[in-house]
């Protein structure tokens, strides 16, 4: 679906890729239908060397590599440094070795796929810092993995990519722009007058829909924003809760003191390393967001708020 | 910026004719928009197949509007080669190196963020 207006000067465009909703508005609708044909071909490219569900995917051959070195496109392995960047940066706490652990637990498929219901699953697993023992060779274009695990690049190859879009979309046009990736949310170029309104909620649905929870609207006028949380994105094997924030300490979805965690940074890849970094350090989550001066609402599974470093009070009660 | 990226610009910027030409000058603007003033066309290289065309020199341009200027019959069967300068004038403002700190509005939400 493609429309005009809402706001002066603002276009947009909505579709589905890559497993999720995808959303690019723009400050000068001329330029709507480049943006998304540019942001289409981003996410073809996307897909193409990052799923972990199509098989003729770079990512799918190199988890199936079982430890040889394996040659992988620049793109691919651009997303790998991102992910070891990002695992560095939170001390391993956004670790993008836990494909197998996702597989095991029943997420190995399109989410939208995924049975809601499954049998027990059983799971051994051994923390061995395995995001440091990835080889990449940025010069000679290849990548080597430990055997037996599988790289999984979902906690930054989007946000990631939501940045690169929105950069290469605001160069090409000059124009202002957001790109939404399944709530990813980057930001370039000029904003509309007062900010890009942005509406943080706890479950995927259209800007178009009152949002299923607890909700506020914020205005942001460049970076990025993301949300990560354990109420959406769930399933069950043998009656237990699975979701998709896995805690590397145990292989398992991470139990954390918050629901739901959103944070603005200058890039939507450092806000969404923030928030998922956020779910699995649970209490400890706070001196650490602190420390780094980025912007936080926490929700903990009362709905209580815990807001940091200069993110603004509800105006009203908005469907807590 | 890779070859297609810069031939989805030129085509929505109306280049009905998308030529190698045509898309180093785009990729040109397009550093140009981001603030760099000066770029060697590394996209024809990129585009430079086996070609029977060849246009070389230095073309200055004040904005991406002389591309029109520049036009070869085909890019399967051409090549250019040369250096471009450009004085780009698009804004940058707002471009993010830091983050602007969330206010609250009462403004309708364009887009949401949650879980993905």
């Amino acid at each position: 679906m493609t429309a005009v207006d809402l706001a002066p000067r603002l276009a947009w465009s909505d579709w589905s890729a890559i497993g999720v909703d995808v959303r690019v508005v723009v400050t000068e609708p001329t330029w709507l239908d480049g943006a998304r044909e540019l942001l289409e071909h981003h996410l073809r490219a996307l897909d193409l060397a990052c799923s972990r569900f199509r098989p003729d995917s770079e990512l799918v051959a190199l988890n199936a590599a079982r430890g040889r070195t394996t040659e992988v496109s620049p793109l691919l392995a651009e997303a790998v440094a991102v992910a070891l960047d990002g695992a560095r940066a939170s001390d391993g706490d956004v670790d993008p070795t836990l494909g197998s652990s996702l597989v095991r637990l029943g997420y190995d498929r399109d989410f939208a796929e995924l049975p809601a219901e499954g049998g027990a699953v059983q799971l051994t697993y051994r923390r061995s810092s395995h995001w440091s023992q990835v080889v990449l060779d940025r010069a000679a274009g290849t990548v080597r993995l430990p055997e037996g695990v599988q790289l999984d690049l979902g906690a930054t190859a989007k946000a990631w990519a939501a940045d690169r879009a929105a950069d290469a979309i605001h160069e090409a046009f000059g124009c202002g722009v957001l790109v939404s990736l399944g709530g990813d949310i980057a930001l370039a170029g000029p904003c509309p007058e007062g900010g890009w309104p942005i509406r943080v909620q706890e479950r995927p649905g259209p800007v178009s829909t009152a949002p299923d929870g607890a909700s506020q609207t914020v205005a942001l006028q460049s970076g990025g924003i993301a949300t990560s949380s354990t109420v959406a994105r769930r399933w069950r094997r043998g009656g237990e809760v699975m979701h998709h924030v896995i805690d590397p300490a145990t292989g398992m979805p991470a139990v954390s003191v918050w629901r739901t965690v959103t944070v603005t940074a200058p890039t939507c890849l450092q806000a969404n390393v923030a928030t998922t970094a956020a779910i699995v350090r649970s209490a400890s989550a706070v001196p650490r967001l602190v420390a780094s001066g980025l912007p936080a609402r926490l929700v903990d599974h009362d709905g209580n708020l815990t807001l940091l470093s200069g993110w603004p009070e509800e105006a009203h009660d908005e469907h807590r | 910026m890779d070859y297609n990226e810069a031939r989805i610009i030129a085509r929505a910027k109306g280049r009905r004719r998308i030529t190698a030409a045509t898309v180093a000058f785009a990729v040109v603007g397009a550093a140009g928009a981001a603030g760099i003033a000066y770029v060697e066309s590394s996209a024809t290289s990129a585009n430079a197949t086996a070609g029977t065309s060849t246009s070389t020199g230095t073309t200055t341009s004040s904005d991406d509007s002389s591309v029109a200027t520049t036009s070869n019959s085909d890019d399967s069967t051409s090549t250019t080669s040369g250096t471009a300068s450009t004085s780009g004038t698009a804004s940058t403002s707002g471009t993010s190196s830091t983050a602007s700190t969330p206010t609250t509005t009462s403004s309708g939400a364009v887009a949401t963020t949650h879980t993905s």
